[in-house]
C-alpha cells in the first residue's frame, strides 16, 4: 500500500495571503505561465537535429560556413566578369567599371576575372596576396542577383538553413559581428531564421563565453564553481527527461542536449584553455597567420579585427561554433574615387584570402559566402576602373568560394560559364527573372550548393521542400 | 468569508494565467509559411512559397516570442526578487547574446547554460540581500541564520530551504533523489565556519536550483 503523498496543505492549511500562496506554489505556478523561460520555448521545438550538433565532439559533420558581408554596396560585379543568359560576354562592361572589353584572366580553374595586370588592386589580387596557394584547391560560383542598396533588408543570408541542416558548434553557437538582423551580419535571413548568434565585438566576447562570471566567481572558489555546475548538470539531466512525455524520443533527446550543454560547463569552468582562443594554442599557427599580437593595421584590418575575425574563423573550422558571419564596413564607397575603391576591394579579397589560408593551415574544408547590400555603378562610356559614382543595386552580385584541402572541388561543365548562376542583361544589370533573381532565391541556391559541396544533399529536404530535378540541375554546380 | 476570498483569488490567478498563456500563443511570430505546398511558379515550391517572407523552421512550433528578456523576468518572479540590483541587470546585459531568442533547440549550448548560471547567481545574491534586510519578510531563507557559519545550518534547516526553493523555482517538491544530490553536493563543497560562508553556500544552492532544467521551463 502506497504512502499518502503529503502536500503543503496538510501541514499549513489553505493559503490565504500572497506569501502563503507563494509558499504553496500557486503564485509560482502563475509565474511559470506568465513568464515563459527558455525551455518552454525550446522544448516545443524539434530536438532531433540539434542533438547531432551536441555530439559533434569529433569535429563538424558539415564543413565550416563563413559569411563575409561587404556592408554598403561593394562592386562585386566589377571584380568578376559577368556573363549573359547564354554564358557569353556582354557587349560592354563600362557601367560595371570595366570598360568596353575588359582584359581578363582566370582563377579557380577557368573562372574569368578582370586582369590582375590591368587592375592591380582588386578582390582577386587581394585573395591571391593572402591565400597562400589555397586558391588552387578552391572552386567559385558567381551569383547574379539584383540587391537593394544600403540596407540590411536583402534576405540573402542562408545561415538559418545551414544551421537547420545541422551545422551546430560543439562549444559555441553561431557567431557574428552584427546583432541587428539576427544573422550575425547586416543581411536578413533567406527562408529560415537562424538561431541568434553570439555577437563578437571583441575577443573577450568569445573567450569569456564559456567561463563563469559575476557572483559565481566572486563568491565561489574554482572547485566550488565546478561543483555547482556539476549539480546543475545532475539536476537538469533527470529533469529534462520529464519535459516531454515519459520515454518519448524528444524527451530523451532534450535530456541529452541539456546534459551535453551543462556537462560541458563542468570541465570548461576550470579550464584555462577550452580551445577557443587560437593565441593559446601551442603552435600559434592561426594566431600568427592573422598576426594577432602585432599592432597597427595589416592587410587592411586593425589588430582588434584580426583577433576577432581570426578567432571566429578558427572556431568555425575547428567545429567549436556554427556558422560565422563577418561584416566588413566601408563599402558604401561610391564617389570616393578609384584608388580608395580599389583598395577596399583589395582588402576584402585579403580578408577572404586569410580565411582560405586558415582553412588550409587547419586542413579543413570551408565554404565562404561573399555578399553585399547593393552595388555601385560607373558613368556610361567609362574606361577601366574609372571610379564608381553612385549606388547601383541592379548590378548586384554574390560570390561563393569552396575550399577543400584534398583538392579543388569538382564542378559541372554542363554549359558555357558553368560557374555562374543567373545572368546579366545587355544593360549590365542582374536579371531578376533568373532562378536566383531575388535575394531569397539566391540564398536558397547558396544553401543547395553548400550541401552539394559537403556531399550532404540529402539534408536539403530536412529544411526545405526538395527542388525539382530541373531546378536542382540548374542551381547545383557541383558534380 | 475567508474561503470565499481564497476561491476568488484562486480563480483570478488562474484566469490571468490562462489569458496570459493564450495571449502568448496568439502573439507568437506565426503566419510563417510552411514547407511543402505546391506552387504555380516555374521555380520550385520552396522558392515560390517563401518569397521574401520568412519560412518555418522545420518541426518548430511557434509558441511564443522567444524574447530573452523573459529569462531574467522569469528568474526574478520565481525568486520573488522585486528590485534587481545593477549587478544583476548588468550580468543579464552582458550575457544576453548567449541566450536564445528563437525557437530553435540548437540554441541549447554550453554558453547558454553558463549564461543562465551566471545570471542566476546574481538573482540569488539579490534574493539573499532582500531577505536579510532589516525587517524583511523571509520567504525562502526562514531557517537560515546568516549571522553564523554553515555549521549552524542543520539538516532540518537544509531540508526547509531546499523545499522552499523547489516549490518556488520548480513549482513542485523536490524528489528524494534530488534531495540526496543537493545535500551531497553541499557536503562536498562547504566546510567554512564564517557567516560569509553561509551566504556563499546559499548562493551556491540557489544558483544550482535556479539554473536547473525545471526552473527554465514553464
Amino acid at each position: 500500500m502506497g504512502k499518502k503523498k503529503l502536500s503543503y496543505f496538510d501541514n499549513h492549511g489553505m493559503p490565504g495571503n500572497r506569501r502563503e500562496f507563494l509558499a504553496s506554489g500557486m503564485m509560482s505556478f502563475a509565474a511559470y505561465m506568465m513568464t515563459p523561460s527558455i525551455l518552454g520555448i525550446l522544448a516545443k521545438s524539434s530536438v532531433a537535429q540539434a542533438a547531432d550538433g551536441c555530439d559533434s565532439s569529433g569535429g563538424p559533420t558539415l564543413p565550416a560556413f563563413v559569411s563575409v558581408n561587404l556592408a554598403g554596396g561593394a562592386s562585386l560585379s566589377g571584380n568578376y566578369i559577368v556573363h549573359d543568359m547564354g554564358g557569353n560576354l556582354l557587349p560592354k562592361y563600362d557601367i560595371l567599371g570595366l570598360g568596353t572589353t575588359p582584359p581578363t584572366e582566370t582563377e579557380f580553374g577557368n573562372v574569368l576575372f578582370p586582369s590582375s595586370t590591368a587592375v592591380t588592386q582588386s578582390f582577386l589580387t587581394g585573395m591571391r596576396a593572402q591565400a597562400n596557394g589555397a586558391l588552387a584547391k578552391s572552386s567559385f560560383i558567381g551569383i547574379c542577383v539584383p540587391l537593394q542598396d544600403d540596407t540590411s533588408n536583402n534576405a540573402i543570408d542562408p545561415t538559418g538553413m545551414v544551421t537547420a541542416a545541422g551545422l551546430v558548434g560543439s562549444l559555441l553557437p553561431k557567431l557574428g559581428t552584427s546583432g541587428t538582423t539576427g544573422t550575425g551580419i547586416r543581411q536578413k535571413p533567406s527562408n529560415t531564421v537562424p538561431p541568434t548568434p553570439l555577437v563578437v565585438s571583441k575577443l573577450t566576447d568569445l573567450t569569456t563565453a564559456l567561463a563563469p562570471a559575476s557572483a559565481l566567481t566572486t563568491n565561489l572558489t574554482q572547485a566550488q564553481q565546478k561543483n555547482v555546475l556539476q549539480l546543475v548538470s545532475d539536476l537538469s539531466g533527470s529533469q529534462a527527461r520529464a519535459v516531454a512525455s515519459v520515454n518519448s524520443s524528444s524527451g530523451q533527446t532534450l535530456s541529452k542536449l541539456v546534459q551535453c550543454a551543462t556537462g560541458k560547463n563542468i570541465d570548461l569552468a576550470t579550464q584555462t584553455n577550452p580551445g577557443i582562443d587560437p593565441q593559446l594554442d601551442s603552435d600559434k599557427t592561426v594566431a600568427n597567420l592573422w598576426q594577432m599580437t602585432t599592432g597597427g593595421t595589416l592587410f587592411g584590418r586593425s589588430q582588434t579585427e584580426r583577433q576577432i575575425f581570426g578567432s571566429m574563423v578558427y572556431n568555425a573550422l575547428k567545429g567549436n561554433s556554427g556558422s560565422v558571419g563577418i561584416d566588413l564596413g566601408g563599402y558604401d564607397y561610391h564617389g570616393q574615387g578609384a584608388t580608395a575603391q580599389n583598395q577596399k576591394d583589395f582588402d576584402a579579397g585579403q580578408a577572404v584570402g586569410k580565411i582560405l589560408a586558415t582553412a588550409q593551415a587547419m586542413n579543413q574544408k570551408v565554404c565562404i559566402n561573399i555578399t553585399s547590400d547593393g552595388s555601385v555603378g560607373a558613368p556610361s562610356g567609362s574606361g577601366l576602373r574609372p571610379g564608381f559614382t553612385g549606388d547601383r543595386g541592379s548590378g548586384g552580385m554574390a560570390y561563393m568560394i569552396f575550399f577543400d584541402p584534398a583538392g579543388r572541388p569538382s564542378m559541372k561543365n554542363d554549359k558555357t560559364a558553368p560557374w555562374q548562376l543567373g545572368y546579366y542583361t545587355s544593360g549590365q544589370g542582374a536579371a531578376d527573372d533568373s532562378i536566383v533573381g531575388s535575394a531569397d532565391k539566391a540564398g536558397v541556391a547558396m544553401f543547395a550548393n553548400y550541401l552539394a559541396f559537403a556531399k550532404q544533399e540529402s539534408l536539403f529536404s530536412k529544411v526545405l521542400t526538395p527542388l525539382s530535378t530541373t531546378d536542382h540541375d540548374a542551381i547545383v554546380r557541383f558534380g | 468569508m475567508r474561503n470565499q476570498k481564497q476561491i476568488r483569488l484562486s480563480i483570478q490567478i488562474f484566469a490571468l494565467a490562462t489569458i496570459s498563456l493564450v495571449g502568448y500563443q496568439n502573439c507568437a511570430p506565426g503566419a510563417l509559411n510552411s514547407k511543402g505546398s505546391a506552387s504555380s511558379s516555374s521555380t520550385s515550391a520552396s522558392f515560390a512559397d517563401c518569397g521574401t517572407s520568412v519560412c518555418e523552421v522545420p518541426d518548430a512550433t511557434t509558441i511564443a516570442v522567444a524574447d530573452s528578456q523573459n529569462v531574467l523576468t522569469s528568474m526574478l518572479n520565481k525568486a520573488g526578487v522585486t528590485n534587481p540590483s545593477t549587478k544583476t541587470t548588468s550580468a543579464f546585459a552582458a550575457q544576453g547574446t548567449k541566450l536564445p531568442e528563437t525557437g530553435n533547440v540548437a540554441q541549447i549550448t554550453a554558453p547558454m547554460w553558463m549564461a543562465i548560471a551566471t545570471i542566476s547567481s546574481e538573482v540569488c545574491n539579490d534574493l539573499i540581500t532582500q531577505e536579510t534586510a532589516t525587517g524583511a519578510t523571509r520567504r525562502i531563507f526562514n531557517s537560515v541564520d546568516f549571522t553564523k557559519g554553515p555549521s549552524s545550518f542543520t539538516d532540518m534547516a537544509r531540508n526547509d530551504v531546499i523545499r522552499r526553493m523547489a516549490r518556488s523555482f520548480w513549482g513542485r517538491n523536490e524528489s528524494a533523489q534530488e534531495l540526496v544530490l543537493i545535500k551531497s553536493s553541499l557536503d562536498s563543497s562547504w566546510s567554512g565556519t564564517t557567516a560569509t560562508d553561509t551566504r556563499k553556500e546559499m548562493i551556491y544552492l540557489c544558483t544550482a536550483m535556479m539554473s536547473s532544467t525545471d526552473a527554465q521551463k514553464y
